[in-house]
C-alpha cells in the first residue's frame, strides 16, 4: 500500500511540476485593477407600461414590459493577475429592472396599482431597491503544466464551446452561470481541447425546472479543436445534461439516499471546415441528440393540466434527432467583388439540446422573418383597460415590435427575450426548420448590394401531432400558443398538432454613401416572406383537429357557433400569409460626436388564417380577449414606421437613441366555406358591423394603431 | 402586393447591381496564408468566435482614385457575432501609409496597444483605421490615447465586411494626395475590443497564456507586440514571407516585464 501511494504520490508530483521555471516578473503582477460601466435608460412611450425598465419582460409573471421611467445601473469589475499562474476576476452590479429614478432610492415606491397588488413594490424588494449583487466572479490559473494550459473555476459565459451544445446563456447578463473549465494543447498547439462542467440554472429542464434537487445539476461538455494546417480544422464536441433527484424509494439517509435521473440530455457534434479550394470554403456540422425522461415527469396525453407539461423547453418523452448544416462560401463569383454564401441546413423536430445558446449566436444564414411581427402583442381587437396585467395584451413589446433582427436558435423553448428593449435582436427558435439559403453580396463603386433567398420546410410538418389523434402520445410541448409563425404567433413554441408549413424569404438591400457634405449614408431594402401552412389536409382528421379543449370552455366567443368537422373543407382551415417589407433610411454624421439615421419602414400582411368557423387547433384558455395570446388577424395589416436612431460619443461616454413612432391599419376580413368544401370570402352584408368567429365578435372596421416610443441610453466606462 | 410589382423590385435591383462600372487599378499586396501568429508563436483566443483563420492575412488593395479604397482580405469568411452591424466584430486592421518613402520622415512610434515601433526608413505619415466600431467611437478613442497622432489617423466614414474582405474608402484629400501606387505599407492585424485596457486604441491584449477573449504566447507585460498578422518581405505571398514576418517581429523583454527590444516593422512597397 505504501508503495503505491509513493507511487500515486510521485506521479501526481510529476503531472503538477511546472514544466519551466518562472523567474520573470511582470511588474504589472499584483495590481489590483476597477474598471466599470455607469449605465443609464431613459424610456418614454405612449403605452404608459412601468413594470420594468426593459421594453419585454414576459416570463415574469406580474413585470411586463415597460416604456417609462430613468434608471442607472452600476457595474463594477475588479480583476488581477496575482502571478503567472493565478488571475481573478469579479463583477458586482446593481439591479436596473425597477431601479426607477422615481422610486426614491427604492424608499418611495408607489403602492401600485394598490398596496394588496403583487406587482407593487417595496424598500424591501429586490426588483426594485436597486441593490447590488455578485454577478461573476471566476479564477484563472495556468499552473504551466505540459497537459493543462489553463483551469477556470466560476462564472463564464461558455463562449468557446457552441450554440448548438453548450451555448452562451443568459439570464440578464451572459457570465450569471458558472463550472469548472479545464483549456488544453497538444501536438504543437494544433490540437486544443476543452472540458467543462456547467453549473445548470434551474430553468434549464423538463417543465421549466430541474426538480427539487437542483444544486449538482449539471451539465458535461468538452470538445476536440484540431488544426493542423489553415486549410482545414475540425471539432469534435459533446456534451451530457443530467437532471438528479431524490429516489423516494431509497430515502433511508443512514447510508446515503438514493437519486434516479428525472432527465438527461446528450449531444455530440462533428463540425469541420475546409479552405483549401480557391473558389469556394466549405464549413460543416452534425450534431446528434438524444434525450430521456423519466416516465411520470409529463404526461404525452395531456396538453394542459400537470403534468402536461404543457410549459417545458424540452419533449414529454424520450427521444433522439439529429441537425446538420452544410455552408459554402464563394467569396468570388464569377466576378471581382460578388460573394455568394449558401447554406443547406436541416434541423430535427426531436432535437434537444437543453443548454443551446438562448439568444446570443444565429445558428442559421437566413434574417428570418421580421423581428416587427415577433409576439408583439399588440390589441388588434378589443381594447382593453387592464393596463397591469401580466396576461393581457398589452403585455409583451407592442404594436411596433422588435426592430433589431431576427436571431435563429436551436434551445426550443429556451428561446430567451425577456428583459430586452425594443432595439435588440428578437431570438426564435428553428427547430424543425430545413432548406437553403442564398445570400448574394456585391460591391460596385460606391454601391453595396445584398440579397436573400430561403427555401424552408420544416421537419414539424405533421398530421395528429405525428400520429392518429392529436390528443394520445403528442410528446410535443404546447408552450404560449400553438404556433410559432409570425404575426400573431410567439418565438419559442416550435410545434403545431397540424402543420404542412411552407416557408419562402427574398430579401434585397443597397446601400450607398452620397458624397454630399460629411456623406449621406443610404439605404433601401424590400423583402418579401411567403408563410404557408395548410395544417390539417385530411378530411378525415379535421373532426381531430377541431373537437375543442375543455380549457377554451367559457373563453370562445359565446355567439360563435362551432363547426368541428368544417364540413370536410380541408382548405377552410389554411393559414396563407404575405409579408412585404420596404425600407429606407438616411445616416449623416450631424456633428464630430453626433451620428443619426432617419428610417422609414413599411411593414404590410395579407393574411388569411382559416375560415371564421376554424378556431386554432389546440387553443385552451388563450382564446380569451384579454388574454391576447391568440387574436383574430385575418385581413390586411399596414403598419408604417418613422424613426430616428442617433448615437453620439464623447471620450469615455457613449449615447444612443431609438425613437419610433408607428402608425397603422388593420382591415379585418372573413372566409367561410361555400358549403362545397371549398373557403370563399365572406363580404358582410350593408350594415352588418361584425361577424362572430371563436376569438371573438370581430368589427368589421378597419382598425387603427399607432405606438410612439423612445429609448436613450448612455454608457460611461470607466 | 401583387407578384408582378415584387418581380419589377428585383428586376430593378438587379439592373442598379449590374450597371457597369470601370474599375480603377491600384495596388495589391499577398501575405501566406497560416502566419496568423503574430511573431510565430502567438495564438487565438477561446472563445468561438474568433474561428480560425479570422485574423490570417491573405490579400491587401489599394485601389486609385480619389477615394482609394482599402480592402483587406482574410483567410475566412467574416462574421458578426457581436452585431456590430457592419457585416463583421472581431478584426480591427491598422494600416500604416509611409507616402513620402524619406526615411526618419514621418512617425516610428506605432499606435497605443500594439506595443510595436518602425525602423527610420519605414516611417509612416498616415495610418487608415479598419474598424467594425462606429467611426465616431474610433474617433474619441483616438482622441483620448493617441492625440499627438490624431491629425495623421485617418478613419473611413464607412468601413464593411464581405465574404472574406473588410474595405473602407477614404478621401484622397486625407491622406495627403500623391499616388498610392507608389507608397509603402504596413497592414497590422489586431481584434476589436469594445472594452480596451485604459491606454489601448480598441485592441486585445495577448498575455502568456491565451484567455476567453486573448491571445495567447506572448508577455502578461507590455512588451511584446500585440498583433497577429502583418505583410513581409516583398509582399508576394511567399511561403518564406512568414518567417520575415516573424523575424520583424521579434522583441525582448525584460525580467520586470519592461520592453528591452521593441518590435520593429518595416513598410512594404511595390
Amino acid at each position: 500500500m505504501n508503495i503505491r501511494i509513493s507511487s500515486l504520490a510521485a506521479v501526481a508530483a510529476l503531472a503538477l511540476a511546472p514544466h519551466t521555471g518562472y523567474a520573470q516578473q511582470s511588474s504589472e503582477y499584483g495590481q489590483l485593477k476597477w474598471s466599470g460601466s455607469l449605465y443609464a435608460k431613459f424610456l418614454d412611450g405612449n403605452r404608459q407600461q412601468e413594470f420594468s425598465l426593459s421594453s419585454s419582460t414576459d416570463t415574469i409573471p406580474g413585470e411586463s414590459g415597460g416604456d417609462q421611467g430613468q434608471g442607472f445601473e452600476l457595474d463594477l469589475k475588479l480583476s488581477s493577475q496575482l502571478s503567472k499562474q493565478v488571475e481573478f476576476y469579479a463583477r458586482i452590479q446593481s439591479r436596473l429592472h425597477r431601479a426607477f429614478w422615481a422610486n426614491y432610492a427604492g424608499f418611495a415606491v408607489p403602492g401600485f396599482p394598490n398596496a394588496d397588488d403583487p406587482k407593487q413594490c417595496t424598500e424591501q424588494d429586490p426588483r426594485c431597491n436597486q441593490y447590488i449583487k455578485l454577478r461573476g466572479a471566476r479564477v484563472i490559473l495556468t499552473p504551466g503544466y505540459e497537459w493543462l494550459d489553463s483551469a477556470s473555476i466560476g462564472s463564464n459565459d461558455w463562449g468557446m464551446f457552441d450554440a448548438w451544445t453548450q451555448g452562451k446563456s443568459r439570464y440578464i447578463d451572459r457570465d450569471n452561470i458558472s463550472g469548472f473549465l479545464f483549456q488544453g494543447s497538444a501536438l504543437d498547439r494544433t490540437l486544443r481541447w476543452d472540458f467543462a462542467r456547467v453549473s445548470m440554472p434551474n430553468y434549464q429542464g423538463a417543465r421549466y425546472q430541474t426538480g427539487q434537487l437542483f444544486a449538482n445539476d449539471a451539465n458535461w461538455v468538452g470538445q476536440l479543436k484540431y488544426a493542423s494546417s489553415p486549410d482545414w480544422n475540425a471539432t469534435l464536441i459533446g456534451m451530457y445534461a443530467k437532471d438528479s433527484e431524490r429516489d423516494p424509494e431509497d430515502p433511508n439517509t443512514l447510508n446515503g439516499t438514493g437519486t434516479f435521473t428525472r432527465w438527461d440530455n446528450m449531444v455530440v457534434g462533428l463540425k469541420g471546415q475546409f479552405s483549401g479550394l480557391d473558389f469556394v470554403d466549405i464549413k460543416a456540422a452534425y450534431y446528434y441528440s438524444d434525450f430521456n425522461i423519466a416516465d411520470d415527469v409529463c404526461n404525452s396525453n395531456e396538453l394542459n393540466t400537470a403534468p402536461g407539461c404543457r410549459w417545458s423547453p424540452t419533449l414529454k418523452e424520450s427521444s433522439s434527432d439529429d441537425s446538420f448544416y452544410l455552408n459554402l462560401d464563394f467569396n468570388r463569383l464569377f466576378i471581382d467583388d460578388l460573394s455568394l454564401a449558401v447554406q443547406f441546413f436541416d434541423i430535427g423536430s426531436d432535437y434537444v439540446s437543453v443548454a443551446a445558446a438562448r439568444r446570443e449566436a444565429d445558428v442559421l444564414l437566413t434574417e428570418g422573418q421580421e423581428a416587427t411581427w415577433q409576439w408583439a402583442r399588440p390589441t388588434y381587437n378589443f381594447p382593453t383597460t387592464r393596463y397591469s396585467c401580466f396576461e393581457c395584451s398589452e403585455g409583451g413589446i407592442g404594436y411596433g415590435g422588435w426592430n433589431g433582427e431576427v436571431q435563429q436558435v436551436v434551445s426550443g423553448g429556451l428561446a430567451e427575450n425577456s428583459i430586452t428593449d425594443f432595439d435588440e435582436p428578437v431570438a426564435y427558435s428553428v427547430i424543425g426548420w430545413k432548406g437553403v439559403t442564398l445570400v448574394p453580396k456585391y460591391t460596385l463603386g460606391d454601391w453595396e448590394f445584398s440579397g436573400e433567398y430561403s427555401y424552408i420546410d420544416f421537419n414539424t410538418n405533421w398530421q395528429a401531432c405525428g400520429g392518429a389523434d392529436k390528443d394520445v402520445n403528442c410528446i410535443y410541448p404546447r408552450n404560449e400558443g400553438t404556433h410559432s409563425w409570425g404575426l400573431g404567433g410567439d418565438t419559442r413554441s416550435s410545434y403545431s398538432l397540424y402543420q404542412d408549413r411552407l416557408m419562402q424569404i427574398f430579401a434585397l438591400k443597397a446601400k450607398y454613401t452620397l458624397d454630399v457634405g460629411n456623406g449621406i449614408d443610404l439605404m433601401a431594402r424590400y423583402k418579401y416572406v411567403s408563410d404557408e401552412d395548410d395544417r390539417v389536409t385530411n378530411a378525415s382528421l379535421l373532426t381531430d383537429a377541431y373537437d375543442g379543449y375543455p380549457d377554451a370552455a367559457g373563453k370562445l366567443n359565446p355567439f360563435w357557433i362551432p363547426n368541428v368537422g368544417l364540413r370536410g373543407c380541408v382548405s377552410c382551415d389554411d393559414r396563407k400569409a404575405d409579408y412585404d417589407t420596404f425600407g429606407l433610411s438616411a445616416g449623416y454624421q450631424l456633428t464630430q460626436d453626433l451620428y443619426a439615421t432617419l428610417i422609414y419602414e413599411r411593414q404590410q400582411v395579407e393574411l388569411i388564417d382559416g375560415t371564421v368557423d376554424v378556431a386554432p387547433v389546440g387553443m385552451g384558455g388563450e382564446a380569451s380577449n384579454a388574454d391576447g395570446y391568440i387574436e383574430y388577424l385575418t385581413g390586411k395589416h399596414v403598419k408604417d414606421r418613422l424613426g430616428l436612431n442617433f448615437s453620439y460619443f464623447l471620450s469615455g461616454i457613449e449615447f444612443g437613441g431609438t425613437v419610433d413612432y408607428f402608425w397603422g391599419t388593420y382591415d379585418p376580413e372573413f372566409y367561410t366555406d361555400d358549403l362545397n368544401g371549398q373557403r370563399v370570402k365572406l363580404v358582410p352584408a350593408a350594415g352588418v358591423t361584425y361577424v362572430d368567429t371563436p376569438l371573438g365578435r370581430i368589427s368589421t372596421g378597419d382598425v387603427s394603431l399607432a405606438h410612439y416610443r423612445m429609448k436613450i441610453w448612455m454608457k460611461m466606462n470607466f | 402586393m401583387n407578384i408582378k410589382a415584387r418581380v419589377s423590385i428585383c428586376a430593378l435591383a438587379a439592373g442598379f447591381a449590374l450597371a457597369g462600372a470601370v474599375r480603377a487599378e491600384g495596388v495589391k499586396f499577398m501575405d501566406p496564408i497560416g502566419d496568423d501568429k503574430g511573431p510565430g508563436n502567438y495564438v487565438y483566443p477561446t472563445d468561438g468566435v474568433y474561428t480560425a483563420g479570422s485574423f490570417d492575412l491573405v490579400e491587401f488593395e489599394v485601389t486609385s482614385g480619389d477615394n482609394p479604397d482599402f480592402k483587406v482580405t482574410l483567410n475566412d469568411k467574416l462574421a458578426d457575432p457581436w452585431g456590430m452591424g457592419v457585416g463583421f466584430a472581431v478584426q480591427m486592421i491598422f494600416i500604416f501609409i509611409d507616402t513620402d518613402g524619406q526615411p526618419g520622415k514621418g512617425h516610428t512610434e506605432g499606435l497605443p496597444g500594439l506595443n510595436i515601433q518602425f525602423a527610420p526608413d519605414s516611417a509612416w505619415e498616415k495610418v487608415v483605421i479598419l474598424s467594425p466600431q462606429p467611426a465616431t467611437r474610433v474617433a474619441k478613442e483616438v482622441e483620448a490615447k493617441a492625440a499627438s497622432l490624431a491629425a495623421d489617423i485617418v478613419i473611413p466614414r464607412r468601413t464593411t465586411g464581405a465574404g472574406k474582405t473588410i474595405s473602407g474608402k477614404v478621401k484622397l484629400a486625407d491622406l495627403g494626395g500623391g499616388d498610392p501606387s507608389k507608397w509603402g505599407y504596413q497592414v497590422v492585424v489586431q481584434s476589436n475590443e469594445g472594452f480596451p485596457d485604459k491606454n489601448d486604441l480598441l485592441t486585445r491584449n495577448a498575455n502568456e497564456f491565451e484567455g476567453q477573449h486573448r491571445f495567447g504566447g506572448g508577455n502578461d507585460s507590455d512588451c511584446d507586440p500585440e498583433l497577429m498578422d502583418i505583410l513581409a518581405g516583398k509582399g508576394e505571398g511567399k511561403p518564406e514571407e512568414a518567417q520575415a514576418q516573424y523575424d520583424m517581429l521579434k522583441y525582448e523583454c525584460g525580467a520586470d516585464g519592461s520592453s528591452v527590444k521593441k518590435a520593429t516593422l518595416s513598410v512594404v512597397r511595390k
